[in-house]
């Protein structure tokens, strides 16, 4: 496996260069590079293998980045946030959807469906959503299913305002950031993914109190540019479906499976 | 003037000629490196507040490319929390610098030096107050407990709309000084009211000066910063060798002082021993013998060679002295046909028995004459006489004891001093001479001939006079009484 992680702005440069036998392979910034090269690192030597082509892993610089690469052909596949495959089918319908992640979750168990959490310290005064006003909160990005989407809507339906409301909110971008941000008392409470607060080490965890947990929510999906050759979709869709791998570690991709995509178009629904 | 003095003062003033000029030369050396030292410091000193001032301008050129920024600003609008980490961790040159993002309303959006520490606020900052107030603020503050150079300016979308406030700091802490004051010599010290820190180490600043600086100050009271030397350890260092120099040279002088004193007095010592031992014996102090045996001493005790070789010849010149003195002596004391003591010696060999008489050394004379000796010079010639009178000298000194003095009196006349000798025992003496010569026989004259003796003995108060009347007397009463005989004072 040959990965390679093209720092942020340099991706578009890095997309005119690489020859047509690579596939360049996109991530949201939900977590650190480190953490992502690794959490993807078997997918990819597996594709590699399957595919016969050498995979360029690549982060975008944000959600939106990630969208704009994938718009303009770029990035060839990408594993995006529901929400963001959401806006994708809205603005882009010819995207191809390649199937949903499967990971273990903090059971131990594998899904394709995780949590978003609202978060405040063990120790805040904060004891509803409603709470929240006059508070400062921590967001990931504005595309962000769990970070930001679902949180905004629980605060919504409970009469809180985020954009009125709160006295301060801060986009993150990263789950971990949100935690750490919060235990280090600079936000009053966040929005996160379960599995970032899963994560965290039990210490660190009684630190933390759940103030809201959001509905299911699809885990991210593998989509295909629209400017793909559609059998060659087919075939990366029947290798991400014949892809297993038998990790145990939590939040690893341990498979893939197909979900009915109005799953994902009710996150369209949550404004 | 003095052999001595004369040296002394010479070598003296060649010495305090070279060690002048020594000293000229150490002053000029130290005078052109005081300069040199001086001149080196101004470079420090300039280069020191160049280093601040360009911090100053780097802070502000940091500030104002992120203020430039469209993702700055989009950062601030959207409370980007990561994005403004990212930009402001990228313009963060050492752990203690800071750059913090803040809305207008002073809450902090984000720190670049702190990745999570954010929604605080710091609106009643001095720095904050001052930007609200004049768009910028350069000078020192407290940011976050911590003394900081800040520069703070509103962040204006478009260059028009203030959307917020961006500051970048450095952290006054001992690090920035060491920085500041890297690669020279020079320290820097940094008073507040808050705090003192410096780079000199705990020692005292030299050559103070305040760092040429136009900085608000008011959020942090008496802050100020001082350039200057810790030590002058270049100068020290030349200070202490003129110094050293300059005890050297006169411990030198001193030294080289004491050395030619004792050379020249030990060298001169001897010529002026030799000099005074010719001036005892002129001035009759000393004897030529007593010369003699000085002189000798000197060449066996100095092996200094022109010593040596005075000393010698004055030695072997006091020799001949000597010799003919003895010569000189030996001819005034001894009778020349008989070779006995003549009249000379024996009188003052009188007068010396008289004066250890007076001491309790007693003695005894035996005044002799030769009876008829007129007849043998009238029958036989003089030459037979001075024959008769050489071999009853002869006699006459062999048959005394090693101690009597015998001598010539005059003419035909002997005299015998006999020193410890009793009356009785002059006497016994004078019969056994008188017995001896009566049977000798002459190699020349074929008589024999006889003698008449007269003894007398030491009294007290005798003088030379009493004592030879008393043997005179003695004498004329043997030869009147049929001669050859002893006779005796009664």
């Amino acid at each position: 496996m040959k990965i390679k992680i093209i720092v942020l702005l340099l991706i578009c440069l890095c997309s005119t260069t690489i020859a047509q036998d690579k596939l360049v392979f996109g991530v949201n910034p939900y977590r650190n590079p480190e953490e992502l090269r690794e959490l993807y690192s078997e997918l990819i030597t597996y594709l590699e293998k399957s595919l016969d082509k050498e995979i360029v892993f690549v982060i975008s610089k944000d959600y939106d980045h990630l969208v704009s690469l994938i718009e303009n052909g770029s990035v060839d596949i990408a594993s995006v946030s529901p929400k963001l495959f959401a806006t994708l089918r809205q603005n882009i319908p010819n995207t191809h959807y390649l199937a949903t992640l499967e990971m273990i979750n903090e059971n131990g168990q594998k899904e394709s469906s995780y949590q978003g959490l609202i978060v405040t310290r063990a120790d805040s005064s904060i004891a509803k959503l409603n709470d929240l006003r006059g508070k400062r909160f921590g967001f990931t990005d504005v595309s962000s299913t769990s970070g930001y989407i679902y949180p905004r809507f629980l605060m919504k339906q409970q009469g809180v305002d985020p954009l009125h409301d709160l006295s301060q909110t801060y986009m993150l971008k990263k789950h971990t950031k949100v935690l750490q941000a919060l235990l280090e008392k600079s936000i009053d409470a966040g929005a996160v993914a379960s599995g970032a607060y899963y994560n965290l080490s039990t210490e660190e965890q009684n630190k933390i109190r759940i103030l809201a947990t959001t509905e299911e929510i699809p885990l991210d999906v593998m989509i295909a540019s629209s400017k793909l050759n559609p059998a060659f979709v087919d075939q990366i869709k029947q290798s991400l479906m014949h892809f297993s791998s038998h990790q145990t570690t939590n939040d690893a991709i341990v498979g893939f499976t197909q979900k009915p995509l109005t799953s994902y178009d009710r996150l369209n629904t949550l404004e | 003037m003095k052999l001595y003095n004369k040296i002394l003062i010479l070598t003296i003033t060649q010495l305090l000629a070279i060690f002048i000029f020594g000293i000229y030369q150490i002053q000029t050396l130290y005078l052109t490196q005081q300069k040199a030292f001086d001149h080196k410091t101004l470079i420090q000193t300039e280069m020191v507040q160049t280093r601040f001032e360009e911090m100053l301008q780097n802070l502000q050129k940091s500030a104002k490319i992120l203020m430039n920024s469209q993702e700055v600003t989009t950062g601030i609008i959207s409370n980007d929390t990561d994005l403004l980490f990212n930009w402001g961790k990228l313009f963060l040159s050492s752990p203690s610098d800071k750059i913090h993002f803040m809305n207008l309303k002073g809450t902090v959006i984000s720190r670049g030096e702190a990745e999570y520490s954010f929604g605080d606020d710091v609106s009643k900052t001095f720095y904050f107050q001052q930007v609200l107030h004049n768009d910028t603020f350069l000078g020192i503050d407290i940011i976050d407990n911590q003394e900081c150079l800040v520069f703070a300016s509103r962040i204006k979308q478009y260059g028009k709309k203030p959307i917020g406030i961006i500051c970048v700091a450095i952290a006054i802490d001992q690090a920035l000084l060491d920085k500041m004051v890297t690669g020279t010599n020079m320290s820097i010290t940094y008073h507040s009211a808050y705090q003192d820190i410096s780079t000199t180490h705990g020692q005292k600043l030299f050559n103070t000066s305040a760092l040429h600086v136009s900085l608000q100050t008011l959020g942090v009271q008496e802050a100020t910063f001082h350039i200057g030397l810790t030590s002058e350890e270049e100068l020290s260092a030349l200070k202490e060798t003129r110094t050293n120099f300059l005890l050297s040279i006169a411990l030198a002088f001193v030294l080289l002082f004491i050395a030619l004193h004792i050379v020249l007095l030990k060298h001169l010592k001897d010529y002026e021993n030799l000099t005074h031992l010719l001036i005892d014996f002129y001035e009759d102090h000393i004897s030529i013998k007593e010369v003699i045996t000085r002189t000798q001493k000197v060449i066996f005790d100095h092996t200094a060679p022109e010593v040596k070789k005075i000393a010698e010849a004055l030695f072997k010149m006091s020799q001949k002295i000597a010799d003919t003195q003895d010569e000189l002596e030996t001819l005034s004391t001894t009778d020349q046909l008989t070779s006995l003591a003549n009249r000379r010696k024996l009188e003052e060999s009188l007068d010396q028995k008289l004066k250890e008489a007076s001491r309790g050394i007693h003695f005894s004379i035996i005044m002799l004459d030769i009876d008829r000796f007129k007849m043998i010079n009238d029958t036989y010639g003089h030459e037979i006489g001075d024959h008769v009178l050489l071999h009853l000298s002869h006699t006459m000194r062999h048959a005394m004891r090693v101690s009597d003095i015998v001598g010539r009196w005059g003419g035909e006349e002997f005299l015998l001093i006999l020193p410890e000798t009793s009356l009785q025992g002059a006497i016994v003496l004078a019969k056994g001479l008188c017995a001896k010569i009566a049977e000798l026989s002459f190699e020349h004259y074929p008589h024999t001939v006889t003698i008449s003796l007269g003894v007398a003995t030491y009294h007290e108060d005798d003088t030379s006079n009493t004592i030879l009347n008393r043997a005179d007397t003695a004498l004329y009463k043997a030869k009147n009484s049929g001669r050859n005989r002893v006779e005796y004072e009664n």
